[in-house]
């Protein structure tokens, strides 16, 4: 059934349930949200009185439902049906008010609001009744007073509110409004200057926050306007360090990022370093504000500034909590990639360098830097410091630490080349066999102008060596392990995987959202389902195979305790600075 | 049965091997051996003369002169320029032993010569050999032959007897020589053999009861080599020695000794022999050849787990220095100053091999078990007694900073467990209560921070017992030294005896902990009551302190420990 239903085909299913819980009913199965003759005749139902929206019974059976998938596509129906609507406007807002209330936390919850701030444009009636309404201090009209004054854009009416006198929540809609207007300069500079106004008399950093939104939300939209306006509001802001004020700020560079100042951004950047971990929202919001700032140059900026945030965390903030920063990074230009990590192990700070270093594993790719003569450090014992740190914090992922001291060899002192070959054999080398062998073969075949990097050969040479000297280790069989031995430690491998792919699997969104069968024997996997019209149809699925393989640092297994302490004292390095 | 042994007979290869057990052999069919194989050539062509029943023919009682071929008699070995030719020998027997060397009491015997070979004469060879038989053949001189397929044979129906006829017996034979490529269970097999072997059951003599384990230990050992694993009669050795000191140790201190108590001690002797050619053959030959090359013994180990690593480098660590303290031991031992050399300048060998085990093997200066101080007190008084102690700072340095990490950061530090099971999991976690249950005492720190003071390392001493100071105060340091009870149960495997002295202080002053350990010495004096001090046969009790997991007595720590039968005046008299 694919037909949009009749006047009748409404009034019938209906009669019984009532309008509403037809809606709810019917909002999943058709686009009807998109037919406007469909909602014009829901409109002209309701409008006529044969079905009602707003009755005592309509308002228990919202109470009676909760969100959802469902919820969301009835809301949305419900909300291009509202700007049709001619109803009261307490109707109209106790109607939206409460299924802002039911979607609850969701992003899409507050859809609504949008709907009735067009129903409000639709008659500048509407919004004078909301205003009134909010003048003698009606609860219910100041919720929704941000959004019939962005309707009518009345920023006089708003400027009004901004008054002291005023309840800070009508403050606060008024100036939520005042940021969302678009005005033209000379009203922008007034609004500026009493949104400022506003910010330094009052003690409520709520509206200090939404003032300093509003200013920068205002400067964006008309350019060239004066700045020191919301720079008197931002250094009024910034006095204060609570989480609610960072929160703020947060919000500022994800709102209104790109059209910051460096200065303005660098404050920000500046004070939103004290962070705490557990302020994830503020954390997201930051992450939220990334791309655009790095589109708008501030890389650097920023690079610094999350480098002094992990550290200032103590490492209890790491790149995953900025994951699009990482993304950005990662799929962005390698030259800036390769800069950026030498830049962090050049500082050597220990938990970025970590946090680095867990981004990697996690990632578990491995990816050569780019790196020219004027990326890598100019003095020798930075040099030699970088190539340290490299094995100590990327030593997981060989290629890329590898890729840094092939650098430093190439570009770097030529008096370094003997202790980087040593690195690069020991530990990188003797830990690692496949990838990185090959990396370095290639980097010795395409380098055949640098005498220096050809001397890699050397210690490839040194590794086939070893290799040679294996091959006849077979005959030592003394000193294998006993067959029981073998067998405790590969139910103790198996115990471990087992328990660490069940924690995978509850953890995975991916897995969480389907449906898991389990094939016991074949690599295809066929069932019959049956059709709406009855019909039973075979469907095939062919199961492809899905493996990852893990190189485990050889180094790791024949001496641990070396390795660890060689990686811990690289990690813990402090810089020589002259 | 008689398939195990006539392939063990078949595989015995070179010199020292046949002949080895040829004179046992033979003493338990009744033979009186007259002379035993020297190294090098024969005596005027003759192995073994030895006189006895002559049961293939008549019976009666004959001088049998024995000339000994490993392995199969081919064309190639039966005429030709090298000294193990055998028709030479045979001519040799004929030209000159028969007529000059036979003692007077012995001349009026029928006289066989009897070529005995591990495998068989080959077809090749058969018609020059039955040639030569027609042709020298007297009333007075007969030729005989003694086949793998013979000797097998007289094994069984004389030293083997009991483990032929005994059910149980011949089952722990069989198994602990099918299951050589499993070395637990062939060595428990083994075990269980020999304390069966040695029971005292009224039928069979002390003689014998030794003879069988040493057998029984050879079979082992070769059918091992053929195998290509070591392993089971390695442990095999040093356990057959132990059980038979135990055995034989009381007839030391007899004044006047009967011939089979002699001949007690001879086997004792020859199963020390053996347990050298088996360490010769295991950690010099094969072992040996990857020492020098990185990481190699540690690839060996062929797994993933970096436990199989470690205990499997720290077995063959302590191997090799016990097996350098016993050619020590050896060396002192010997009456011409020649052999003495030959003897240190293996011992040497043996430390150096060890010291480059170290070196390409990082893994050794972070041990996880705490017993591995058996295995560092061993090596350390190999070191002294090479005169190297210079030599091996570098590894004591290496090792107590790697234990303050370990601590430090709760990783892989050393426990007092053997049990793999608790040893493959640690440590589950870096929480203070796991740590103090898994610490609770350690003979490895009070070892190792006496060499540190011995050595006057002060910076690397101070680390570790600040180390020690700040987390292991709940751990009781200790030493273990032998009571009264000792001499009874060590060499068992019975470790419910001795002291174990604790509370060591290991963070003060170094003087006070030095003056407090040769107290204990003086106090203790237990030690020198031990079979193995008053007869001057260290290496039993330090072999006994390894194979049984006891600690080393601080009395064997030191070779400045004046202790007039320690090992100061073994190594002292050596040099």
């Amino acid at each position: 059934m694919s037909e949009i239903p009749t006047r009748d085909d409404i009034l019938a299913a209906s009669s019984e349930s009532g309008l509403l819980a037809y809606l709810f009913d019917i909002s999943g199965k058709y686009s009807l949200s998109q037919d406007t003759k469909f909602l014009e005749m829901v409109a002209e139902l309701v409008e006529s009185g044969e079905r009602t929206l707003f009755s005592e019974e309509d308002k228990t059976f919202l109470k009676g439902m909760s969100s959802g998938p469902g919820f969301f596509s009835t809301t949305l129906l419900l909300g291009k049906l509202i700007s049709l609507l001619n109803v009261g406007h307490r109707d109209m807002m106790q109607f939206v008010a409460t299924l802002v209330r039911l979607g609850g936390e969701d992003m899409a919850a507050t859809q609504p609001n949008k709907a009735f701030r067009e129903w409000c444009g639709g008659d500048p009636a509407r919004i004078q009744a909301v205003i009134n309404d909010a003048q003698t201090g009606d609860e219910l009209a100041i919720d929704y007073l941000c959004f019939a004054l962005e309707a009518g854009a009345k920023s006089e009416e708003a400027l009004m509110f901004l008054s002291p006198d005023s309840a800070p929540k009508v403050q606060m809609a008024a100036i939520v409004a005042l940021g969302r207007m678009a005005l033209h300069k000379k009203c922008a500079i007034m609004v500026i200057r009493s949104l400022a106004e506003a910010a330094t008399v009052t003690n409520n950093y709520e509206i200090k926050h939404s003032a300093m939104v509003s200013s920068f939300s205002v400067l964006e939209k008309i350019p060239n306007l004066p700045r020191n306006e919301a720079r008197r509001i931002l250094d009024v802001v910034l006095e204060d360090d609570s989480a609610e004020t960072l929160h703020a700020l947060s919000a500022l560079i994800w709102l209104h990022g790109k059209s910051l100042t460096e200065d303005e951004l660098r404050l920000i950047l500046s004070a939103l370093q004290s962070v705490a971990p557990e302020s994830k929202g503020t954390l997201e919001q930051i992450d939220n504000a990334i791309p655009s700032l790095i589109n708008k140059g501030h890389f650097e900026l920023l690079s610094s500034f999350i480098e002094k945030l992990i550290q200032g965390s103590k490492g209890r903030i790491r790149l995953d909590a900025l994951s699009n920063f990482w993304r950005e990074l990662v799929n962005g230009d390698n030259r800036r990639f390769s800069k950026f990590i030498i830049d962090w192990l050049l500082e050597g700070n220990l938990y970025p360098c970590l946090s680095l270093q867990q981004q990697f594993a996690a990632e578990g790719s491995q990816k050569p830097l780019d790196l020219g003569p004027e990326d890598i450090p100019s003095e020798p014992r930075d040099q030699t410091f970088v190539c340290r740190k490299a094995v100590g914090f990327l030593f997981i992922v060989p290629v890329t630490a590898a890729s840094i001291l092939v650098s430093i060899l190439r570009h770097g002192d030529d008096h370094l080349a003997e202790d980087v070959l040593t690195l690069l054999y020991e530990p990188l080398l003797t830990s690692f066999d496949g990838e990185l062998r090959c990396y370095l073969e290639e980097t010795v075949e395409k380098s055949s102008n640098s005498t220096k990097v050809a001397r890699i050969g050397e210690i490839l040479a040194r590794k086939q060596e070893s290799l040679d000297n294996l091959a006849t280790i077979e005959t030592l069989v003394e000193l294998h392990p006993s067959e029981s031995h073998r067998q405790i430690e590969h139910i103790r491998q198996s115990q471990k995987m087992a328990q660490a792919m069940e924690e995978s699997m509850e953890q995975s969104a991916f897995l969480n959202a389907m449906l898991v069968k389990c094939l016991l024997y074949g690599n295809t996997a066929s069932t019959y389902v049956t059709d709406p019209d009855g019909e039973i149809r075979k469907v095939d699925a062919e199961m492809g195979l899905h493996s990852v393989s893990v190189e485990y640092p050889k180094l790791d297994i024949f001496d641990p305790e070396g390795l660890q302490m060689m990686l811990i004292l690289f990690r813990c390095e402090r810089r020589v600075v002259s | 049965m008689k398939l195990i042994l006539h392939q063990y007979l078949s595989d015995l290869r070179e010199r020292g091997e046949l002949d080895a057990i040829l004179p046992d052999l033979l003493s338990e069919l009744g033979f009186n051996v007259l002379s035993r194989p020297g190294r090098g050539t024969r005596q005027a062509g003759v192995d073994v003369a030895a006189v006895g029943p002559d049961d293939d023919r008549d019976g009666c009682r004959k001088l049998f002169l024995f000339v000994i071929k490993p392995g199969d008699l081919r064309r190639s070995d039966w005429d030709n320029d090298t000294p193990q030719s055998i028709r030479p020998s045979l001519n040799e027997i004929l030209d000159d032993y028969i007529p000059h060397r036979i003692s007077q009491q012995y001349q009026d015997l029928d006289i066989v010569v009897c070529i005995c070979i591990g495998g068989e004469i080959k077809e090749d060879v058969r018609s020059q050999w039955a040639g030569y038989v027609e042709n020298n053949s007297t009333e007075k001189i007969s030729f005989h032959e003694w086949n793998g397929d013979k000797l097998a044979g007289l094994l069984l129906s004389g030293v083997l007897k009991r483990v032929f006829h005994e059910k149980d017996l011949q089952t722990h034979f069989q198994k602990s020589v099918a299951m050589i490529d499993e070395p637990e269970v062939a060595y428990r097999f083994f075990t269980l053999l020999t304390q069966r072997l040695l029971e005292s059951n009224g039928n069979t003599s002390q003689i014998t009861r030794t003879r069988q384990v040493y057998i029984c230990l050879w079979v082992l050992f070769v059918w091992a080599r053929e195998g290509g694993n070591l392993d089971a009669p390695f442990r095999a050795s040093e356990y057959a020695i132990l059980r038979l000191w135990n055995d034989c140790r009381t007839l030391l201190e007899m004044e006047n000794r009967t011939k089979n108590q002699e001949m007690c001690l001879t086997v004792l002797d020859q199963t020390i022999r053996l347990y050298f050619i088996i360490a010769e053959e295991f950690l010099v030959n094969k072992l040996g050849a990857y020492v020098d090359k990185p990481f190699a013994l540690s690839a060996a180990v062929k797994s993933h787990s970096p436990l199989d690593v470690n205990l499997a480098l720290f077995e063959q660590f302590g191997r090799l220095s016990l097996y350098g303290l016993w050619l020590h031991w050896f060396a002192s031992d010997q009456p011409e100053l020649d052999k003495t050399k030959v003897y240190l300048a293996k011992r040497d060998q043996v430390l150096e091999t060890t010291i480059n085990m170290i070196n390409t093997n990082p893994a050794l200066s972070s041990p996880i078990r705490d017993d591995y101080a058996i295995e560092i007190a061993l090596f350390m008084l190999l070191a002294q007694l090479c005169d190297s102690v210079d030599a091996v700072f570098g590894y004591l340095e290496g090792m107590a900073c790697r234990l303050d990490f370990s601590i430090k950061y709760r990783r892989n530090y050393p426990v007092p467990t053997t049990d793999y099971h608790e040893l493959a999991g640690h440590p589950v976690d870096k929480s203070d209560e796991y740590f103090e249950k898994y610490t609770p005492g350690s003979v490895l720190y009070p070892l190792l921070i006496a060499w540190l003071d011995r050595l006057d390392l002060s910076d690397m001493r101070d680390i570790l017992a600040t180390c020690i100071k700040e987390n292991l105060s709940h751990t009781n340091q200790q030493v273990w030294v032998p009571d009264s009870k000792t001499e009874e149960n060590i060499w068992i495997g019975e470790v419910n005896h001795g002291v174990a002295i604790g509370d060591l202080p290991l963070c003060g002053d170094p003087l006070h902990y030095a003056e407090l350990l040769q107290r204990i010495i003086t106090d203790h004096a237990a030690f020198n009551a031990l079979s193995t001090t008053k007869n001057r046969f260290w290496p039993i009790m330090l072999t006994a302190c390894r194979h049984f997991r006891l600690p080393v007595p601080p009395h064997l720590w030191f070779l400045e420990i004046k202790n007039q039968t320690t090992a100061t005046e073994v190594g002292t008299t050596s040099h």
